[in-house]
C-alpha cells in the first residue's frame, strides 16, 4: 500500500520513497530469524541495488548487493540503534562498494565507451546509461559516492555526512567537484548540457 | 557577488543547502547573470540524466537471489562457528592454565550475543562500534575517518615520542612477528594517546590504542565480558567478526581491535605486557 497521504514533507527536497523498517523486523534480524531477514531483504532491496549499481556499474551490481546483503546480516547485531538504520545500512554498502572499486581500481578506467555519434542508435535510454556510468567511472570513489548519494539516493548533506563521517562543508565540496567533473567526462562521450 | 564566487556555490544552492543569507545572493545575481544562469541549467540537466536513467536501476527479477543468499549465510554461519570452536580448541591444548577462563570468555560470548544484554554509556564521542564495524570492512577507511575526527597525526616513533613525551611501550612489545603498518598520536576523548596499526602473520590487520592509566576508558559503550588472561584482568567484547580487548598493565592501558581468535589476543597481550605463558 503506497503510503504518501500523511506524510509531513517540509524539507524542500524531494525524498526517495522510504521502505520503513519497523524494529520488531530489525530485532528478529538480529536474532538471525529467516523470516525477518527476508523482510528486511524485500523492503530494502531495490534502495541497495540502486545504490551499488550507481556504485559500481550495472554488470557488478548484483554481486555487490549480495555481498552487501551478507554483510547486513552478518552485522546487524552490531547495529545498536545509535543512528538511523538507513544510515548504517547506506554506509555498510557504499563501504562494500568502496572496498570493491579499490580492488578492480587497475581494470576498471579502461572500461570502454565510444563517443555518442561513433553509436548506431544514442536516442536509447540505455545508450544515456552507459554514457553515465562510463562518465561515473572516471570519478574518483569519494566523489562519486558523493554525487550518488545526492543525485541518486536525493539524500540531503547533513546526511550524506552522516553516512560518510565527513563535515557537511566536505560534502558541498565533493558534491560540487564530483558535478563539475562528471559534467566534464559526459561532454567528453558527447553529452550536450 | 562575483561569478567566480556565484560559480563555488552554485552547485549547494542548487541543492537548497545554502544559508539564506547567501542563497538570495546567488539568486539576486543570476537574476540578471546569463553566464551563471547557463552554467545553473547544465545542473539541471545532469539531474535529469540521473532521474531519466534511473528506470535502469530496476532490480533485475532473479527469483534465486534470496536463496543464494541464504545458502551463503549458512555457510558463513557454520564457518564462524567452526573456527571459533578450532580456537577455543587450540586454546585449550596449548595453554592448559588459561583453559577454564577461555571456555568462560568462548560461552560467555556466545551468551552474550544471544541476550542481547546492551549497556548504553553515552561518555566518549567515539563511536568504537563503528569504528570496529568500518574497520573490518575497511582499516584503511576506518583509519582516516578516525584521523580526522581525532586530529591524528601519521608520525615515526620518533615524532610519537616527542608529542607525547614518551615513547608508545606497545612500538617495543608487540610479538616479533607484527609488522608495523602505520603509528598515530590522536586526541581521543580519553586522552591523547598513540596508536600503532599492525598486521599480523596471519593476515590480520589490528590496531593498538595506548591510554594514560585512569584516562576515560575508551570502550564505555561497548557491552564487555570480564575475563581473566593468565592471572591478568582483561575485558572482551565480539564485534561482527573481531575480537575488542581491554586491558591494563602498570604504566599503561591498552585497547586493541581486529584480532579475530583468542590465541591471538593472549599472545598479544603476553607480548605487550613481557610476560609469556611458556616462560
Ligand atoms: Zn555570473
Ligand atoms: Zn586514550
Amino acid at each position: 500500500m503506497p503510503e504518501t497521504s500523511n506524510r509531513l514533507d517540509d524539507v524542500g527536497i524531494p525524498l526517495a520513497e522510504e521502505p520503513v523498517v519497523s524494529e520488531a523486523t530489525l530485532y528478529g534480524c538480529r536474532n538471525g530469524d529467516p523470516a525477518d531477514q527476508r523482510t528486511l531483504y524485500e523492503l530494502v532491496l531495490p534502495k541497495v541495488y540502486r545504490l551499488a549499481a550507481r556504485m559500481v556499474g550495472q554488470q557488478d551490481a548484483e554481486d555487490l548487493t549480495q555481498q552487501s546483503f551478507l554483510q547486513v546480516f552478518r552485522k546487524i547485531s552490531v547495529f545498536r540503534g545509535e543512528s538511523q538504520f538507513d544510515t548504517w545500512l547506506y554506509r555498510l554498502v557504499v563501504n562494500e562498494c568502496l572496498q570493491h572499486l579499490r580492488r578492480r581500481k587497475s581494470n576498471f578506467s579502461s572500461l570502454e565507451f565510444e563517443p555518442m555519434d561513433h553509436r548506431s542508435n544514442p536516442e536509447q535510454g540505455s545508450e544515456f546509461r552507459e554514457m553515465l556510468d562510463a562518465a561515473l567511472a572516471k570519478l574518483d570513489p569519494d566523489l562519486r559516492t558523493a554525487i550518488v548519494l545526492r543525485e541518486v539516493e536525493k539524500l540531503p548533506y547533513s546526511e550524506i555526512a552522516k553516512v560518510l563521517s565527513i563535515p557537511e562543508g566536505t560534502v558541498a565540496s565533493r558534491v560540487s567537484k564530483a558535478r563539475s567533473l562528471l559534467k566534464q567526462h559526459l561532454i567528453d562521450l558527447g553529452w550536450e548540457p | 557577488m562575483n561569478c567566480e564566487r556565484v560559480r563555488e556555490y552554485l552547485s549547494a544552492y542548487y541543492d537548497g543547502e545554502l544559508p539564506e543569507a547567501i542563497h538570495l545572493d546567488v539568486e539576486a545575481h543570476l537574476d540578471h547573470c546569463v553566464d551563471c544562469r547557463h552554467e545553473f541549467t547544465s545542473l539541471k540537466k545532469l539531474s535529469s540524466l540521473f532521474e531519466q536513467t534511473s528506470s535502469d536501476l530496476a532490480v533485475p527479477t532473479s527469483p534465486s537471489g534470496w536463496a543464494e543468499l541464504q545458502n551463503k549465510l549458512g555457510e558463513t554461519r557454520i564457518l564462524s562457528d567452526e573456527t571459533r570452536q578450532r580456537a577455543s580448541r587450540r586454546n585449550i591444548a596449548s595453554l592448559v592454565v588459561l583453559a577454564a577462563s577461555l571456555l568462560l570468555v568462548v560461552s560467555g560470548l556466545v551468551w552474550f550475543t544471544n541476550r542481547e544484554e546492551i549497556s548504553h554509556h553515552a561518555s566518549t564521542s567515539l563511536d568504537l562500534n563503528q569504528f570496529v564495524t568500518d574497520f573490518q570492512s575497511d582499516p584503511t577507511v576506518a583509519q582516516a575517518r578516525l584521523l580526522s575526527n581525532f586530529h591524528g597525526q601519521v608520525v615515526t616513533p620518533e615524532e610519537a615520542t616527542s608529542l607525547l613525551h614518551r615513547r608508545p611501550a606497545f612500538l617495543d612489545r608487540v610479538p616479533k612477528d607484527y609488522q608495523l603498518v602505520s603509528l598515530n598520536v590522536l586526541q581521543m576523548p580519553c586522552c591523547k594517546c598513540p596508536q600503532g596499526v599492525y598486521r599480523t602473520p596471519s593476515g590480520e590487520t589490528v590496531c593498538i590504542f595506548e591510554h594514560e592509566l585512569g584516562s576515560g576508558v575508551l570502550t564505555d559503550k561497548c557491552p564487555m565480558i570480564k575475563s581473566k588472561c593468565g592471572d591478568r584482568d582483561v575485558k572482551l567484547a565480539e564485534v561482527g567478526d573481531v575480537l575488542l580487548v581491554n586491558w591494563a598493565s602498570k604504566e599503561h592501558s591498552f585497547t586493541a581491535v581486529g584480532l579475530d581468535k583468542m590465541e591471538s589476543v593472549i599472545h598479544l597481550v603476553d607480548a605487550i605486557d613481557g610476560t609469556s605463558p611458556h616462560g
